[in-house]
């Protein structure tokens, strides 16, 4: 039996500070620090958190910046990317899916996770909580849990525990009566009305009835009402698996060379892929956005042939994007983000031949594809077409079928002949005689016509594509070669379409 | 005179194999369906090992096609390393490859040794067939860590195209000549088809401990308009148009006639063309 819900919630303390000093390993975290959104221009930006030496000094979060420089003249005031804060985020929500199946992500700096079915694989859930917080450190974040039957005591607990704190079974309501109002996220209005009733903490709220709150507030303070008893309004989201997962670099100075951009690259790579293969992923795609010098953005999107683990073959993918179009100015940072896919995984067979390990198989693919150039490998699929050359085939992604469960030699039968295509068709001035080919010359062709058949004629008349009639014809040449030639009746000149062979 | 007992305590470690193991490492044999030519290779083309099919024409590719619709048709990968970019998807079904198990690489020139490298490493692969670009060609010591990889991984290597004493020579077990000997036509005049084409094929080493030899293959030209897949086919008219193609030179009473592509080539099975 399932029982009560219980929901972990996952508080990360100052944010912005810890995503400041994952990116800046330069900063003495005993120094006094204060952290300001980078996206608020310096002269109205206001600080988001401080650590305990600055805090020492007088500095608080939502103190002014030039403020703040007047108080803490010795304090490192630096700014923090919502680059990094997500990615310190995405991070954090990783490492606690390795505790929880089902994690959702709340407000900035929140994580819930359903411990409900997983506390028993902990010894309870002051285990399961210890987990999450375990997890988080291994993941290099500091992170305050609580344990509670709903998302905001649980929340509160995380909050206010600075630790671990866990909120008895049943006992929500209880937990968040002596806690003030701010707690519940009200819209001015409520609060103002809040004020007027005299009401202070969140127990205040829950004793008044429902209806004549209802009555009074509308639905929002039916809401609100709900959440100050403990009651969960909102349905429980967990949500899959984060499908992206991104790393950012910033460089020192501006990158214009392939090779340099490569090297940089490719710890965030691998950081990516440790990051999905803790979840059992693998890079299906990434997409890159380059920081340029003096400014602007510059993005790029390279497919993957087979979901892979290899940063080998991802570097050579993004060196021949990068040599095929490279960027059009100086890079200074780079945002990586790796689309999570699922490795197909083989079906054991008891007869038969064994499948291609899919894993291995996905790694050769995007190391082909490293080698030969994207879109330049994969499983040949016949078009509808009866027209010779290039465009009766196309190439499609590499996905054999499981071998046929008798597993026998079959050797082919029939003595059909091969036949190899030039690509591009050789143009040729063809002699004719009597209607038919006797000679021919071309760049690298030439010689007299010993036999010939044909014509027969291809035409057709496409609505998205010019028409096309074509005279077709199987000729000897003096070289001993077999060859195709083609005469294009529209355009009026001939070419070789390739050799029997 | 008595036979002296052998000292098999005084034999190397290593000496003495014992039949099973003796026997795999002894290549097994890839059929090509083609029992003249099968018989002149002992069964076919080795496993593991280097087959260098030389000669600018004469039915390299159709040898290579037919190995690899052996070993697609009994469910084992195969891959053409197309360095010239000549493949034609069509033909090679023709002669009977699933299209469906077989990789198609098309690397620039300068990648394509380094690409069959790739595959034939992953192990994956029963048959990589390189196809050769004109240049550059793999250096020796490339085709002597091919021969090394394809016999750990048991991928037979299949190469066309090296121009003669550029290819891998002595790293390949088995190295075939081809020569194209004669083209056959059906019919006279107007009306004539071409049948098919008649290849010297000429066994010049095999490091099994074959014999040199040669043999002369039959082959019969593919059908010009084989019925395509229907997929998402634009209005086409004439022979491209939907529904079963339109065969004109095929008479009511299945015998050739009109002038329009093959029929059906007499004798050709038997071996029996001139």
């Amino acid at each position: 039996m399932r029982g009560a819900p219980r929901l972990g919630c996952a508080f990360i303390p100052g944010l912005s500070l810890q995503a400041l000093l994952r990116e800046r390993p330069d900063l003495d975290p005993a120094a006094p620090i204060g952290v300001y959104p980078a996206e608020e221009p310096s002269a109205r930006a206001r600080l988001s958190a401080v650590n305990r030496a600055a805090a020492a000094l007088g500095l608080h979060a939502g103190l002014g910046l030039p403020r703040a420089r007047a108080i803490g003249p010795g304090a490192v005031l630096a700014p923090c990317t919502p680059a990094a804060r997500e990615l310190l985020f995405a991070r954090a929500r990783a490492a606690a899916e390795t505790v929880a199946p089902a994690v959702e992500p709340g407000p900035a700096g929140v994580l819930y996770a359903d411990l409900s079915d997983v506390r028993s694989l902990y010894g309870g859930e002051h285990g399961a909580a210890a987990a999450l917080q375990a997890a988080l450190r291994r993941a290099g974040i500091e992170g305050w849990i609580g344990v509670a039957g709903s998302r905001i005591a649980a929340r509160a607990a995380a909050r206010h525990g600075r630790g671990i704190e866990e909120v008895p079974e049943g006992q929500d309501r209880t937990f968040l009566a002596p806690l003030p109002l701010a707690l519940l996220d009200a819209s001015e209005e409520v609060r103002a009305t809040w004020v007027r009733w005299g009401l202070a903490t969140v127990g205040d709220f829950a004793l008044l009835p429902r209806d004549g709150v209802g009555a009074r507030l509308g639905p929002e303070g039916v809401r609100l009402h709900r959440i100050a008893g403990g009651e969960e309004v909102e349905p429980w989201q967990p949500g899959r698996p984060a499908e992206d997962v991104v790393e950012s670099v910033e460089l020192e100075w501006g990158v214009a060379q392939v090779e340099p951009l490569l090297f940089a690259l490719r710890a965030p790579l691998d950081r990516l892929l440790a990051r999905l293969s803790t979840s059992g992923l693998a890079c299906g795609g990434m997409s890159f956005g380059f920081t340029l010098d003096p400014r602007g953005l510059w993005s790029r999107e390279v497919e993957v042939a087979a979901p892979t683990r290899e940063v080998r073959p991802l570097l050579g993918l993004v060196r021949w994007a990068l040599t095929k179009e490279p960027p059009p100015a100086p890079v200074t940072g780079i945002r990586v983000a790796m689309a999570a896919a699922r490795a197909p995984s083989a079906q054991l067979r008891l007869f038969g031949l064994p499948e291609a390990p899919p894993e291995l198989l996905g790694t050769t693919l995007a190391r082909i594809e490293a080698l030969a150039g994207p879109g330049r490998s994969g499983a040949p699929v016949l078009s509808d077409t009866h027209f010779p050359g290039d465009e009766s085939a196309r190439l499609s992604r590499f996905a054999p079928p499981p071998p046929p469960d008798a597993g026998e030699r079959v050797a082919p039968r029939g003595r059909t002949a091969a036949f190899r295509l030039f690509r591009p068709p050789r143009p040729v001035e063809v002699l004719v005689a009597r209607g038919r080919p006797a000679a021919l010359q071309g760049a690298s062709l030439r010689g007299r016509v010993i036999d010939c058949a044909g014509p027969w004629t291809v035409a057709a008349a496409q609505v998205e594509r010019a028409a096309r009639a074509l005279d077709c014809y199987d000729v000897a040449l003096a070289d001993g070669g077999t060859y195709r030639l083609v005469f294009d009746r529209l355009a009026g000149r001939w070419q070789v379409e390739g050799e029997y062979d | 005179m008595a036979a002296r007992p052998l000292p098999i305590d005084a034999l190397p470690a290593g000496a003495l194999v014992s039949p099973t193991e003796l026997a795999g490492r002894w290549p097994r044999t890839l059929a090509s369906g083609l029992p003249a030519l099968d018989g002149l290779l002992g069964g076919g083309f080795p496993e593991g090992r280097i087959t260098e099919l030389r000669g600018e024409r004469g039915g390299r590719t159709t040898l290579a096609f037919r190995v690899a619709a052996g070993l697609s048709r009994e469910g084992r990968l195969v891959a053409v390393v197309d360095g010239p970019d000549a493949f034609d998807a069509r033909a090679a079904e023709a002669v009977g490859v699933d299209l469906r198990r077989l990789l198609w690489v098309r690397p620039p020139p300068p990648r394509a040794a380094g690409a069959a490298d790739a595959l034939v490493r992953s192990g994956l692969f029963a048959l990589v067939l390189l196809d050769l670009p004109r240049a550059p060609l793999p250096a020796p010591a490339d085709w002597v860590r091919l021969a090394r990889l394809a016999e750990t991984h048991r991928t037979a290597l299949v190469t066309i195209g090296a121009p003669p004493g550029r290819g891998p020579g002595f790293c390949a077990t088995v190295a075939l000549s081809l020569r194209h000997a004669r083209t056959h036509w059906l019919g006279r005049g107007p009306g004539r088809l071409l049948a098919g084409f008649s290849a010297q094929v000429e066994l010049v080493h095999d490091k099994r401990g074959r014999p040199p030899g040669a043999v002369r293959l039959h082959f019969r030209a593919p059908e010009p308009f084989p019925e395509a897949p229907r997929e998402d086919s634009p209005d086409v008219h004439g022979h491209g148009r939907k529904g079963p193609p339109e065969r004109p030179w095929e008479r009511a009473d299945g015998r050739c006639g009109g002038g329009l592509g093959p029929g059906p080539l007499r004798g050709s099975e038997a071996g029996g063309l001139p």
